[in-house]
């Protein structure tokens, strides 16, 4: 296209002498600014109180209305991902990434105008569709372009990304609050205003991402030099990514994620009331914040420090852990809250939720590890339907659960130690999953010499 | 992956223009990361008070 060739892919190639250590800037500004979706949550508030202006009036919006702007966000996420994998391993990553930021930026302004006209189904086309496909497209985007930058270090690499998606709660919260207050005036909230800047913001931040994106050119090596760290995992034989779908790694990988997922996304969507009740009269609203903030901080920080230690202790090893350790906390979690000791309460949750973050981080490697980096990224956009799932079970199992718990008499205080154990009982089950992956069988692997002449084989920089 | 260089080696060997571009491209993103990460320590301050 005139005016975008930019975008493609021939210009995406770094020249001699660039340093590999500005790609994961790009795939981080793209990161964190997506990751601002765990922060919507913020919005609904005052969300439900556009009409009444700070009072709830009867055509104001329900709480339960809103909620689905979050839902169909995430939703579209998963699809998005799932139905562009492939197009983004053809175009490359910085099609996808400017792609992503009309998307997301863009889904902001529309919902803004939602917001104006107080039209739900304009806030869920903006926020929920158009949002929610640029959230898909940037997920993936920068994650088949740092594995090839580091093959010494996939781990790493894409734990430096993904580790953007965890923290970007932490810039968009505060962010949104202040935008705001800022822009409320006597007869506006300041929603519609917030939401427009905030397009505006994360196109120019998600732009410079896209602008410094380069891909390896055609037979590029990292340095080798004394002191280099070098995984000892050499990525699996190329597979193709309709082929992926019919290996049992896919399939077994899909359960690792879904059952991660499960166990950490439905106590982290109530761990404000969570802690509150399990220490009633110790922890009030404000200390329950800051309870959250340090289970994002923990999520942050595990996606990279797990993805990173996957490099040297192997993929499969390192969910191993993930399992086992996720699934003694889980149990034993109950016996602190008995205790009443809230520190050991906190680091126990913390460590749980680091390895929630470990869990997405250390899935793009793993992946390559076992069908190489042809389609990598292609074939993490399918896998990523486990987190759509998740993300819908995770809070259902939770929710049904404790007020199971609280209509048959069970103190509140109480009410989530089953929820306990069958987190624990779902990290066992994630554990047996992992157990079973194996290598790659030969014949799934992609078959240059087979391919048609001229058939695009699709990937790049190889 | 083919070990034939047909660059130099560019973590070790990048020009001062390379590296103040990497400069400015790890403040561009670590500015507001760390900003936000201070914010979610200075609320979680609440709950050891």
């Amino acid at each position: 296209m005139p005016g975008f060739s930019f975008l493609d892919r021939e210009h995406t190639i770094a020249p001699p002498g660039f340093n590999r250590w500005r790609v994961p800037p790009a795939a981080l500004a793209i990161h964190l600014s997506i990751g601002q979706a765990y922060a919507f949550s913020v919005f609904n508030l005052p969300l439900s109180t556009l009409r009444g202006m700070g009072a709830a009036a009867a055509d104001d919006w329900k709480l339960t209305t809103i909620g689905w702007i979050f839902s169909v966000a995430i939703v579209f996420l998963g699809l998005s991902a799932f139905t562009f994998g492939r197009w983004l391993e053809r175009v490359g990553p910085r099609r996808a990434m400017f792609a992503s930021a009309v998307c997301f930026g863009g889904g902001f302004l529309v919902a803004a105008l939602g917001v104006r006209l107080h039209s739900i189904w304009l806030v869920y086309l903006g926020y929920g569709v158009i949002g929610g496909i640029g959230l898909g497209l940037g997920y993936i985007s920068p994650v088949s372009t740092l594995i090839k930058w580091f093959p010494d270090r996939p781990g790493m690499a894409t734990g430096l990304a993904i580790m953007g998606f965890g923290g970007g709660a932490m810039i968009g919260s505060p962010l949104a609050v202040a935008l705001m207050a800022a822009l409320r005036t006597p007869t506006s909230m300041g929603v519609a205003a917030t939401f427009a800047v905030m397009g505006l913001l994360y196109f120019l931040f998600m732009m410079f991402g896209v602008f410094t994106v380069r891909l390896p050119a055609p037979g590029w090596a990292p340095p080798m030099g004394p002191g280099a760290p070098v995984t000892r995992i050499a990525p699996g034989g190329d597979v193709h990514v309709d082929r992926a779908l019919s290996t049992p790694q896919f399939w077994l990988l899909w359960a690792v994620l879904c059952l991660n997922v499960t166990a950490g996304i439905g106590v982290l969507g109530q761990a404000s009331p969570m802690i509150q009740e399990m220490f009633p009269g110790v922890i009030d609203a404000g200390a329950a914040a800051g309870f959250v903030g340090l289970l994002s901080l923990a999520n942050m920080v595990g996606r990279f420090l797990w993805s990173s230690a996957s490099d040297s202790l192997g993929r499969r090893r390192t969910y191993m852990i993930f399992f086992a350790l996720g699934a003694v906390l889980y149990a034993v979690v109950p016996a602190t809250g008995r205790m009443g000791s809230v520190i050991v309460f906190v680091a126990f949750y913390a460590v749980i939720m680091s390895m929630y973050g470990g869990g997405f981080a250390t899935i793009p490697a793993y992946l390559r590890d076992l069908f190489g980096t042809m389609h990598v990224g292609a074939i993490h956009g399918r896998l990523l339907t486990a987190w759509s799932l998740a993300g819908v079970a995770g809070p259902v199992l939770v929710n049904y659960i404790r007020e199971y718990q609280i209509a048959h008499g069970v103190p509140k205080s109480a009410a989530y130690e089953v929820t306990m154990y069958l987190m624990a009982a779902l990290l066992l089950a994630g554990f047996v999953a992992n157990w079973f992956v194996r290598p790659v069988a030969a014949q799934h692997r992609f078959d240059r010499a087979a391919a048609p002449v001229g058939a695009p084989l699709r990937t790049g920089g190889r | 992956m083919s070990a034939h260089h047909e660059q130099p080696a560019p973590d070790r060997n990048g020009s001062s223009g390379e590296r103040m571009k990497l400069i400015v491209a790890w403040v561009v993103v670590g500015v507001p990361a760390a900003w936000g990460v201070a914010q979610v320590v200075l609320k979680s301050m609440a709950l050891f008070r």
